[in-house]
Protein backbone atom coordinates (compact mmCIF):
# COMPACT_ATOMS: atom_id res chain seq x y z
CA UNK A 1 0.00 0.00 0.00
CA UNK A 2 1.00 3.46 -0.61
CA UNK A 3 0.05 6.72 0.22
CA UNK A 4 -0.26 10.37 -0.50
CA UNK A 5 -1.44 13.17 0.86
CA UNK A 6 -1.68 16.83 -0.45
CA UNK A 7 -3.23 20.33 0.48
CA UNK A 8 -5.22 22.72 -1.94
CA UNK A 9 -6.26 25.58 -1.40
CA UNK A 10 -9.31 24.63 -2.60
CA UNK A 11 -13.18 23.05 -2.19
CA UNK A 12 -13.57 19.89 -2.70
CA UNK A 13 -16.20 20.12 -5.44
CA UNK A 14 -13.45 21.72 -7.24
CA UNK A 15 -11.04 19.25 -6.82
CA UNK A 16 -13.93 16.63 -7.20
CA UNK A 17 -15.05 18.31 -10.49
CA UNK A 18 -11.14 18.18 -12.01
CA UNK A 19 -11.09 14.17 -10.68
CA UNK A 20 -14.44 13.49 -12.37
CA UNK A 21 -13.33 15.51 -15.72
CA UNK A 22 -11.95 12.06 -17.02
CA UNK A 23 -11.95 13.16 -20.80
CA UNK A 24 -9.39 15.81 -19.43
CA UNK A 25 -6.79 13.97 -17.81
CA UNK A 26 -4.51 13.42 -20.95
CA UNK A 27 -4.30 17.44 -20.70
CA UNK A 28 -2.83 17.25 -17.22
CA UNK A 29 -2.71 14.04 -15.27
CA UNK A 30 1.20 12.77 -15.26
CA UNK A 31 1.57 9.68 -17.33
CA UNK A 32 -2.36 9.67 -19.04
CA UNK A 33 -2.21 9.20 -22.25
CA UNK A 34 -5.60 8.44 -23.63
CA UNK A 35 -9.08 8.40 -21.64
CA UNK A 36 -12.48 6.85 -23.24
CA UNK A 37 -15.29 6.70 -20.79
CA UNK A 38 -17.15 3.47 -21.44
CA UNK A 39 -20.12 3.76 -19.12
CA UNK A 40 -21.32 6.27 -16.71
CA UNK A 41 -24.37 5.33 -14.58
CA UNK A 42 -25.33 7.51 -11.46
CA UNK A 43 -21.99 7.62 -9.05
CA UNK A 44 -19.95 4.58 -10.89
CA UNK A 45 -18.06 5.56 -13.84
CA UNK A 46 -15.98 2.94 -16.02
CA UNK A 47 -13.10 3.95 -18.10
CA UNK A 48 -11.09 3.10 -20.17
CA UNK A 49 -7.40 4.13 -19.51
CA UNK A 50 -3.91 3.85 -21.39
CA UNK A 51 -0.95 5.14 -18.89
CA UNK A 52 2.48 5.69 -19.56
CA UNK A 53 4.92 4.83 -16.68
CA UNK A 54 7.51 2.52 -16.45
CA UNK A 55 5.72 0.91 -19.38
CA UNK A 56 2.76 1.74 -21.40
CA UNK A 57 -0.18 0.27 -19.86
CA UNK A 58 -3.88 -0.21 -20.68
CA UNK A 59 -6.14 -0.73 -17.85
CA UNK A 60 -10.02 -0.74 -17.76
CA UNK A 61 -11.10 1.25 -14.14
CA UNK A 62 -14.26 1.46 -12.29
CA UNK A 63 -14.67 4.89 -10.42
CA UNK A 64 -17.00 4.80 -7.33
CA UNK A 65 -18.28 8.08 -5.96
CA UNK A 66 -20.99 6.86 -3.81
CA UNK A 67 -19.61 8.14 -1.15
CA UNK A 68 -19.69 11.72 0.12
CA UNK A 69 -16.11 12.65 0.36
CA UNK A 70 -14.44 9.34 -0.79
CA UNK A 71 -14.12 7.94 -4.62
CA UNK A 72 -13.33 4.42 -4.96
CA UNK A 73 -11.14 2.65 -7.86
CA UNK A 74 -10.55 -0.56 -8.54
CA UNK A 75 -8.62 -1.95 -11.98
CA UNK A 76 -11.71 -4.09 -13.54
CA UNK A 77 -9.14 -5.50 -16.66
CA UNK A 78 -5.11 -4.70 -17.37
CA UNK A 79 -2.02 -4.65 -16.33
CA UNK A 80 -1.76 -5.36 -12.75
CA UNK A 81 -3.19 -8.73 -10.62
CA UNK A 82 -4.88 -5.99 -9.02
CA UNK A 83 -5.20 -2.25 -8.31
CA UNK A 84 -7.73 -0.45 -6.40
CA UNK A 85 -7.70 2.70 -4.03
CA UNK A 86 -9.34 5.78 -3.29
CA UNK A 87 -9.37 9.30 -3.05
CA UNK A 88 -10.61 10.72 0.50
CA UNK A 89 -10.99 14.35 0.66
CA UNK A 90 -11.29 16.04 4.02
CA UNK A 91 -11.28 19.69 5.27
CA UNK A 92 -7.45 20.73 5.85
CA UNK A 93 -6.17 20.86 9.32
CA UNK A 94 -5.37 24.71 8.99
CA UNK A 95 -8.97 25.32 7.46
CA UNK A 96 -7.74 26.39 4.15
CA UNK A 97 -8.72 24.32 1.99
CA UNK A 98 -8.99 20.58 1.42
CA UNK A 99 -6.08 17.37 2.16
CA UNK A 100 -6.37 14.56 -0.35
CA UNK A 101 -5.17 11.45 0.38
CA UNK A 102 -4.40 8.56 -2.12
CA UNK A 103 -4.39 5.98 -1.05
CA UNK A 104 -3.20 2.88 -3.67
CA UNK A 105 -2.95 -1.33 -3.04
CA UNK A 106 -1.41 -3.26 -6.16
CA UNK A 107 -0.37 -6.44 -6.80
CA UNK A 108 2.36 -6.91 -9.72
CA UNK A 109 2.05 -10.31 -10.82
CA UNK A 110 5.16 -12.67 -10.20
CA UNK A 111 7.56 -11.10 -12.98
CA UNK A 112 7.15 -7.83 -12.69
CA UNK A 113 9.04 -6.09 -9.77
CA UNK A 114 7.15 -5.11 -7.23
CA UNK A 115 9.73 -2.22 -5.93
CA UNK A 116 10.37 -0.72 -9.09
CA UNK A 117 6.39 0.02 -9.65
CA UNK A 118 6.13 1.38 -6.41
CA UNK A 119 9.20 3.89 -6.98
CA UNK A 120 7.40 4.70 -10.09
CA UNK A 121 3.73 5.54 -8.84
CA UNK A 122 5.17 7.58 -5.94
CA UNK A 123 6.94 9.87 -7.90
CA UNK A 124 3.94 9.80 -10.32
CA UNK A 125 1.79 11.02 -6.95
CA UNK A 126 4.39 13.50 -5.96
CA UNK A 127 4.01 15.21 -9.56
CA UNK A 128 0.29 14.79 -9.55
CA UNK A 129 -0.06 16.91 -5.92
CA UNK A 130 1.71 19.48 -7.90
CA UNK A 131 -0.65 19.66 -11.30
CA UNK A 132 -3.68 18.85 -9.67
CA UNK A 133 -3.23 21.59 -7.39
CA UNK A 134 -2.34 24.12 -10.52
CA UNK A 135 -5.36 22.60 -12.58
CA UNK A 136 -7.87 23.28 -9.30
CA UNK A 137 -6.66 26.84 -8.90
CA UNK A 138 -6.26 27.84 -12.81
CA UNK A 139 -10.08 27.56 -12.41
CA UNK A 140 -12.29 30.20 -12.80
CA UNK A 141 -12.78 31.86 -9.25
CA UNK A 142 -16.26 31.65 -9.30
CA UNK A 143 -16.15 28.06 -9.91
CA UNK A 144 -13.20 27.33 -7.47
CA UNK A 145 -14.89 29.14 -4.01
CA UNK A 146 -15.62 27.09 -1.44
CA UNK A 147 -19.67 26.59 -1.36
CA UNK A 148 -19.88 28.34 2.04
CA UNK A 149 -18.78 31.51 -0.13
CA UNK A 150 -21.24 30.94 -2.35
CA UNK A 151 -24.50 31.17 0.15
CA UNK A 152 -26.08 34.10 1.12
CA UNK A 153 -24.87 36.33 4.01
CA UNK A 154 -26.55 35.00 6.69
CA UNK A 155 -25.90 31.72 5.58
CA UNK A 156 -21.82 32.39 5.33
CA UNK A 157 -21.99 33.67 9.18
CA UNK A 158 -23.23 30.13 10.22
CA UNK A 159 -20.76 28.35 7.98
CA UNK A 160 -17.69 30.43 8.50
CA UNK A 161 -15.40 27.87 10.05
CA UNK A 162 -13.52 28.46 13.18
CA UNK A 163 -9.51 29.62 12.05
CA UNK A 164 -7.12 29.11 14.57
CA UNK A 165 -5.46 32.13 15.54
CA UNK A 166 -2.48 32.65 13.17
CA UNK A 167 0.88 31.88 14.28
CA UNK A 168 4.21 33.41 12.91
CA UNK A 169 6.61 30.36 12.39
CA UNK A 170 9.92 31.85 11.57
CA UNK A 171 12.56 29.37 9.57
CA UNK A 172 16.01 29.37 10.99
CA UNK A 173 18.24 29.16 8.51
CA UNK A 174 21.03 28.35 9.96
CA UNK A 175 22.37 26.43 13.15
CA UNK A 176 25.78 26.26 14.70
CA UNK A 177 26.91 23.21 16.62
CA UNK A 178 29.97 22.80 18.93
CA UNK A 179 31.41 19.06 18.95
CA UNK A 180 34.14 16.94 19.67
CA UNK A 181 35.48 17.51 16.00
CA UNK A 182 35.38 21.23 15.86
CA UNK A 183 32.42 23.75 14.83
CA UNK A 184 29.51 22.53 12.63
CA UNK A 185 27.14 24.74 10.67
CA UNK A 186 23.82 23.35 9.03
CA UNK A 187 22.79 25.94 6.51
CA UNK A 188 19.62 25.28 4.93
CA UNK A 189 19.31 21.77 5.78
CA UNK A 190 22.78 20.49 4.91
CA UNK A 191 25.83 20.42 7.48
CA UNK A 192 29.20 21.84 7.23
CA UNK A 193 32.67 21.80 8.79
CA UNK A 194 33.69 24.83 9.67
CA UNK A 195 37.31 25.75 9.19
CA UNK A 196 38.78 28.93 10.44
CA UNK A 197 40.81 30.97 7.47
CA UNK A 198 44.12 32.14 8.60
CA UNK B 1 18.20 2.09 13.43
CA UNK B 2 19.97 5.32 15.13
CA UNK B 3 18.82 5.67 18.47
CA UNK B 4 20.17 8.87 20.89
CA UNK B 5 19.35 9.51 24.58
CA UNK B 6 19.63 13.10 25.98
CA UNK B 7 18.21 14.73 28.87
CA UNK B 8 16.33 17.89 27.86
CA UNK B 9 16.06 21.52 31.03
CA UNK B 10 11.92 20.89 30.54
CA UNK B 11 8.99 19.47 32.07
CA UNK B 12 7.69 16.56 29.62
CA UNK B 13 4.88 18.21 28.69
CA UNK B 14 6.77 21.18 27.42
CA UNK B 15 8.96 19.01 25.28
CA UNK B 16 5.72 16.56 23.96
CA UNK B 17 3.90 19.31 22.95
CA UNK B 18 6.56 21.04 21.08
CA UNK B 19 7.40 17.87 19.45
CA UNK B 20 4.24 17.51 18.09
CA UNK B 21 3.75 21.05 17.30
CA UNK B 22 4.86 19.69 13.19
CA UNK B 23 4.90 22.92 11.89
CA UNK B 24 7.30 24.65 14.11
CA UNK B 25 10.22 21.56 13.18
CA UNK B 26 11.73 24.67 10.58
CA UNK B 27 12.44 26.68 13.44
CA UNK B 28 14.45 24.24 15.98
CA UNK B 29 15.31 21.27 13.70
CA UNK B 30 18.36 21.69 11.66
CA UNK B 31 17.85 19.25 9.01
CA UNK B 32 14.31 20.46 8.24
CA UNK B 33 13.63 23.52 5.96
CA UNK B 34 9.75 22.95 5.71
CA UNK B 35 7.09 21.29 7.42
CA UNK B 36 3.18 21.25 7.13
CA UNK B 37 0.31 19.19 8.94
CA UNK B 38 -1.44 17.79 5.97
CA UNK B 39 -4.32 15.96 7.79
CA UNK B 40 -5.21 15.25 11.71
CA UNK B 41 -7.54 13.31 13.49
CA UNK B 42 -7.61 12.62 17.21
CA UNK B 43 -4.29 11.10 17.92
CA UNK B 44 -3.05 10.61 14.35
CA UNK B 45 -1.11 13.16 12.41
CA UNK B 46 0.27 13.48 8.85
CA UNK B 47 3.10 16.09 8.16
CA UNK B 48 5.06 16.59 5.14
CA UNK B 49 8.35 17.91 5.39
CA UNK B 50 11.71 18.38 3.40
CA UNK B 51 15.41 17.46 4.96
CA UNK B 52 17.93 17.63 2.24
CA UNK B 53 20.31 16.22 4.06
CA UNK B 54 18.10 13.09 4.65
CA UNK B 55 16.35 12.67 1.08
CA UNK B 56 16.12 14.93 -1.70
CA UNK B 57 12.54 14.85 -2.19
CA UNK B 58 9.59 15.88 0.23
CA UNK B 59 8.05 13.16 2.37
CA UNK B 60 5.21 12.39 4.17
CA UNK B 61 4.83 11.17 7.67
CA UNK B 62 2.42 9.34 10.03
CA UNK B 63 2.50 10.00 13.81
CA UNK B 64 0.62 8.22 16.53
CA UNK B 65 0.82 10.10 19.50
CA UNK B 66 0.38 8.67 22.93
CA UNK B 67 0.39 12.06 25.35
CA UNK B 68 3.01 12.70 26.79
CA UNK B 69 4.92 9.92 26.78
CA UNK B 70 5.61 8.69 22.83
CA UNK B 71 5.19 9.60 18.98
CA UNK B 72 6.00 6.94 16.75
CA UNK B 73 6.08 7.49 13.21
CA UNK B 74 6.58 6.09 9.44
CA UNK B 75 6.64 7.29 6.22
CA UNK B 76 3.54 6.64 4.40
CA UNK B 77 4.36 7.66 0.67
CA UNK B 78 6.65 4.67 0.44
CA UNK B 79 5.87 0.81 0.18
CA UNK B 80 6.14 -1.65 2.40
CA UNK B 81 9.55 -1.11 4.79
CA UNK B 82 11.03 1.36 2.58
CA UNK B 83 11.17 4.90 4.08
CA UNK B 84 11.89 6.82 7.17
CA UNK B 85 10.16 5.51 10.56
CA UNK B 86 11.30 5.96 14.18
CA UNK B 87 10.02 8.21 17.63
CA UNK B 88 10.47 9.69 20.19
CA UNK B 89 10.08 8.39 24.18
CA UNK B 90 10.03 10.51 26.65
CA UNK B 91 10.63 10.38 30.10
CA UNK B 92 10.33 12.27 33.49
CA UNK B 93 13.83 12.68 35.06
CA UNK B 94 13.23 13.04 38.66
CA UNK B 95 11.93 16.62 40.82
CA UNK B 96 14.28 18.85 38.35
CA UNK B 97 11.73 18.68 35.58
CA UNK B 98 13.95 17.37 32.81
CA UNK B 99 12.67 14.58 30.47
CA UNK B 100 14.63 12.05 29.10
CA UNK B 101 14.27 11.95 25.36
CA UNK B 102 14.95 8.62 23.39
CA UNK B 103 15.06 9.39 20.22
CA UNK B 104 15.05 6.66 17.32
CA UNK B 105 15.35 6.77 13.38
CA UNK B 106 16.01 4.65 10.16
CA UNK B 107 15.68 5.24 6.58
CA UNK B 108 15.46 2.03 4.45
CA UNK B 109 16.08 2.92 0.61
CA UNK B 110 17.15 -0.43 0.03
CA UNK B 111 20.62 -2.64 0.49
CA UNK B 112 23.04 -0.23 -1.68
CA UNK B 113 22.54 2.92 0.75
CA UNK B 114 22.45 1.78 3.95
CA UNK B 115 25.69 2.62 5.49
CA UNK B 116 24.85 5.66 4.49
CA UNK B 117 21.61 6.18 5.56
CA UNK B 118 22.74 4.90 9.17
CA UNK B 119 25.75 7.80 9.08
CA UNK B 120 22.83 10.60 8.23
CA UNK B 121 20.04 9.04 10.79
CA UNK B 122 22.33 8.97 13.40
CA UNK B 123 23.92 12.48 12.87
CA UNK B 124 20.51 14.66 12.00
CA UNK B 125 19.04 12.28 15.39
CA UNK B 126 22.40 14.08 17.21
CA UNK B 127 22.02 17.37 16.25
CA UNK B 128 17.88 17.53 16.62
CA UNK B 129 18.60 16.74 20.04
CA UNK B 130 21.52 19.20 20.92
CA UNK B 131 19.21 21.48 18.74
CA UNK B 132 15.98 20.88 21.50
CA UNK B 133 18.10 20.63 24.48
CA UNK B 134 19.74 24.33 23.63
CA UNK B 135 16.42 25.55 22.25
CA UNK B 136 15.02 24.77 26.11
CA UNK B 137 17.93 25.94 28.03
CA UNK B 138 17.78 29.02 26.36
CA UNK B 139 14.01 29.03 27.44
CA UNK B 140 14.61 28.43 30.98
CA UNK B 141 17.61 31.19 30.71
CA UNK B 142 14.92 33.50 28.97
CA UNK B 143 12.54 32.93 31.76
CA UNK B 144 14.85 33.51 34.30
CA UNK B 145 16.69 36.40 33.20
CA UNK B 146 13.22 38.33 32.13
CA UNK B 147 14.23 41.09 29.49
CA UNK B 148 17.15 39.12 28.42
CA UNK B 149 16.96 38.83 24.53
CA UNK B 150 16.66 34.93 23.35
CA UNK B 151 20.22 34.26 21.49
CA UNK B 152 19.55 33.85 18.19
CA UNK B 153 21.63 32.35 15.47
CA UNK B 154 20.34 33.27 12.02
CA UNK B 155 21.19 34.05 8.34
CA UNK B 156 22.35 37.87 9.73
CA UNK B 157 25.49 36.63 12.00
CA UNK B 158 26.39 33.50 10.05
CA UNK B 159 27.43 35.79 6.55
CA UNK B 160 28.57 33.95 3.17
CA UNK B 161 31.57 35.91 2.33
CA UNK B 162 32.78 33.78 -0.62
CA UNK B 163 30.96 30.80 -3.22
CA UNK B 164 32.39 28.61 -5.38
CA UNK B 165 34.14 25.19 -4.72
CA UNK B 166 34.77 26.02 -1.11
CA UNK B 167 32.51 28.96 0.32
CA UNK B 168 33.35 31.10 3.33
CA UNK B 169 31.23 32.56 6.18
CA UNK B 170 31.77 35.31 8.48
CA UNK B 171 30.88 34.32 11.90
CA UNK B 172 32.00 36.86 14.92
CA UNK B 173 34.34 37.98 13.43
CA UNK B 174 36.41 35.36 12.10
CA UNK B 175 36.00 33.63 8.50
CA UNK B 176 35.57 30.30 8.68
CA UNK B 177 36.01 27.82 4.98
CA UNK B 178 32.50 25.48 4.94
CA UNK B 179 33.40 21.97 4.21
CA UNK B 180 30.04 19.61 3.53
CA UNK B 181 29.72 16.50 5.56
CA UNK B 182 28.15 13.72 2.99
CA UNK B 183 27.47 11.01 5.64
Amino acid sequence: MIQKYFKIAASQEAIRRELFAFETWPQWWPGVQRVAVLRSDGSKSVVDLTVKTAATINMTVEFDAAAPNIVKFRQLKGWFKSYRGEYAMSPAPDNAGTTVKITIELETGAFVPKGMVYSKLSANLAELGDVLARRVLQQPAAVNRPAAAAAPAAARIMAAPVVPEARTITRTVAHLFSTAKGLEAWIDGRPYRLSAVR
Amino acid sequence: MATRRRLVPAPIRDVFDLLVDYTRYVEWAPDIVSSTVVAAEGDVVVGEFQSPFLTGEKYTLEFVHSKPASIVFKQVDQHGERGLRGGWDLTESGPERATIVDAALTLNTGVLRRRSNEARTARVLERRLDSLASMFAANGRRDAQKGVEKETFGSSVLRLVAAGATPQVRLLGTTFALKKIDG
